[in-house]
């Protein structure tokens, strides 16, 4: 996400080195081509136990995880157009206020604890 | 086993009392007396022993007005819900060691000791007496949270869960007033005459509120996220779950809940995925988790509510682990705002790690607790032949991985470095303090074990049903929907597909009656004291009249009070006499 400030190179962690950064994406494709290619063996054993017509396909988990996330991204953030409003919206700056006997109350009661411990 | 305490003392009151004698005393001593209380409650539950299925055991056996009263019932279903209460509030009162005020130390345990009363209420006026203990109790855990925005969370709260009390009541009253008994068992929504039976919908509809149903769900996202780090932590376990147990004991196999259930589970996704506050998505993460229950709850077959039970007994360990990760960072940074977060995991490794094991676990990976659980929901439903269903919970399990298995993690850990000396000036946010790192660590450790030994998990399960969760099929199978679900958020990522977090409140179906609701309200307000006013007014008006009239004649200055002289008053004696005379004569 190149628009946050860069960091300086020796605050990078090992998650953040490119060459992690491509052994992950291996492994992510690896994995998904193996439990693809799995799903088809299990079918030729016979092992699947489909309940339905539509997951009868070996395949069909893997397209329903990767058209089901990937519409609940591009879709969902659509909402944001009719239901997004300012922070504090509701409440205003009001809502900041230390307002509330309560809390407050145990509050102080816990500081008091701890002055005496 | 032998009874360690009286049979007919619920350990949910061993843990109200705990909490009363908690409220007196420092720090180290509440800690103290919730250890001691969680750990006698739970050796008194355990001491009932798990009772055979079908057959209940019943305690506190007594007749109150002509109504029979079951103070404590243990069975395979209530027992599993109680066993889950006891490991939440212990994992409550670790995680709360140094950070708990005094308030929420007290109402933590009150509210667990009501939940575990709750669920082993054997009729329904005890459980409505629990029911509203549990309300009132947990208010104070919102309120706690400090500020004008949690006060006023908790006000709404108060009310939204004071009225499911009062459906609940309604109901008993008119079901009483059927002429049945008290007992609380499963009830018929249908009635014979193929009509809605009054009392069951008023029970329905008084669970449906604490189990968050789609446009009663508001109150959860509302006030969880305002409570304090250790408050969220004890909201999360209770109140829904009980009303999940009310739900599975009194509406298994009510096939409304199947489509209630689904739509539980879909919707929250969509507002999970542009919520910006990470507790708020696990407030919605939650609604979604609810749906899978409520959906199995409606499926209503063994398996599907054994199921619903596993889930919920380890959807309670991996919620509490993801709000105490969400908790400690809180802790540390002050916010759980997206766009304020990144980067913890080069300063807060341990939280990190603890809260990746929840999200696993709350995305079903095999080898963690959610997949153990979750599969017999769905392949409940694969057996019953509800395809749309299967659908609805598999689309809603790719939106689990979303909100709580990738954006939790992803945004609060990873994602871009918003932490870094170069940039702040100063040093890193440091680890979670050890308590809490010890509630995680226990909490991630459950997740683990449940998901590697789920029989542990399945001797407790309330109904016979075979059950295998590892079969090649259903580890290929889920791999597939998650490995598949983690590509597509790497590909949008890498083509920035992937909606920037943006500081906002999003709106909610609660905004109808906070907004124009609110405006109608106070407009009636404005209408009913202008109404008064105007009717008062005019009754003032019109007394303050005829009073000056009266005064005007017969006040001191008024005619009816001047002096007359002696010869005026002669001749108006005379004319009275005068005109009495004639009366009399033409009378006469």
């Amino acid at each position: 996400m190149s628009e946050h400030p860069k960091i300086r190179e020796d605050e990078h962690s090992v998650f953040e080195r490119p060459r992690t950064i491509r052994i992950i994406w291996i492994v992510l494709i690896a994995s998904c081509v193996l439990f693809a290619a799995l799903g088809f063996v299990l079918a030729a054993m016979h092992e699947m136990h489909p309940h339905f017509t539509a997951d009868a396909f070996p395949a069909f988990y893997a397209v329903v995880g990767f058209v089901s996330f990937a519409f609940i991204v591009l879709a969902g953030q659509h909402l944001r157009r009719i239901l997004m409003r300012p922070e504090g919206y509701y409440d205003g700056a009001e809502a900041e206020l230390p307002h509330n006997p309560v809390a407050d109350d145990a509050v102080r009661v816990t500081d008091m604890d701890e002055a005496k411990a | 086993m032998t009874q360690v305490l009286p049979a007919a003392l619920s350990p949910g009151m061993v843990l109200i009392l705990a909490g009363l004698v908690a409220a007196l005393l420092p720090r180290m001593g509440r800690n103290v007396a919730g250890v001691v209380g969680v750990a006698i409650a739970f050796v008194h539950l355990l001491s009932y022993g798990n009772a055979p299925v079908g057959e209940p055991l019943l305690f506190a056996q007594s007749s109150v007005m002509g109504f029979d009263l079951t103070g404590v019932r243990v069975d395979r279903l209530s027992f599993i819900f109680s066993f889950i209460f006891h490991v939440a509030a212990a994992l409550n009162v670790i995680y709360g060691w140094r950070h708990a005020t005094r308030l929420e130390a007290s109402m933590g345990l009150i509210y667990a000791g009501a939940a575990i009363g709750g669920a082993l209420a054997g009729d329904l006026l005890t459980l409505f007496v629990y029911w509203e203990l549990a309300a009132l109790s947990s208010v104070f855990i919102v309120w706690a949270g400090g500020g004008h925005a949690a006060f006023k969370a908790g006000m709404r709260y108060l009310v939204v869960q004071v009225s499911s009390g009062l459906l609940l009541m309604g109901g008993i009253a008119v079901w009483a007033g059927q002429g049945n008994d008290l007992a609380f068992n499963s009830f018929e929504l249908i009635g014979p005459d193929g009509r809605v039976a009054l009392a069951p919908l008023l029970f329905l509809l008084s669970f449906a509120i604490k189990a968050a149903f789609p446009f009663l769900h508001t109150w959860l996202q509302d006030s969880y996220p305002k409570a304090s780090a250790v408050g969220a932590v004890m909201l999360s376990a209770f109140t829904t779950k009980l009303a999940i147990y009310t739900l599975a004991r009194g509406f298994a196999g009510t096939d409304i809940l199947i489509v209630i259930g689904c739509v539980m589970t879909a919707f929250p996704v969509f507002f999970a995925l542009i919520e910006n506050d990470l507790r708020k998505v696990l407030a919605y993460s939650l609604n979604n988790q609810l749906g899978f229950m409520v959906c199995a709850i409606g499926i209503g077959t063994p398996l599907a509510l054994n199921g619903a039970a596993a889930h919920a007994f380890v959807h309670i360990i991996y919620k509490a682990l993801l709000f105490m990760g969400m908790g400690a960072v809180l802790t540390r940074v002050g916010t759980t705002k997206a766009t304020e977060l990144g980067g913890l995991h080069k300063s807060m490794p341990l939280t990190t790690v603890f809260t990746i094991v929840g999200a696993m676990s709350i995305s079903a990976f095999p080898l963690f607790s959610g997949f153990v659980a979750k599969s017999m929901i769905t392949l409940a439903a694969a057996e019953q032949h509800h395809f749309w269903a299967y659908l609805a919970l598999l689309f809603a399990s790719a939106g689990v991985l979303e909100h709580s298995g990738i954006k939790i993690p992803y945004f609060a850990f990873f994602a871009h470095d918003n932490f870094a000396p170069s940039i702040t000036g100063r040093a890193r946010p440091k680890e979670a303090p050890l308590p809490m790192l010890i509630a995680m660590g226990i909490a991630a450790f459950l997740c683990i074990f449940i998901g590697v030994v789920p029989s542990a998990l399945y001797a407790l399960l309330p109904f016979e049903a075979e059950y295998t969760a590892y079969t090649s099929a259903h580890v290929v199978t889920q791999m597939q929907l998650l490995m598949f679900a983690i590509l597509a958020f790497a590909l949008l990522v890498k083509f920035r597909l992937y909606p920037a977090e943006v500081r906002s409140v999003n709106l909610d179906v609660d905004w109808f009656w906070r907004v124009p609701g609110r405006k109608l309200l106070m407009g009636g307000v404005v209408w009913t004291s202008a109404a008064w006013r105007s009717v008062w007014g005019g009754a003032r008006t019109g007394a303050a009249g005829t009073i000056r009239r009266l005064y005007a004649t017969h006040g001191p200055e008024g005619g009816l009070a001047r002096t007359w002289t002696v010869g005026y008053t002669a001749l108006t004696t005379a004319v009275v006499l005068a005109i009495t005379l004639l009366l009399v004569f033409a009378a006469g």
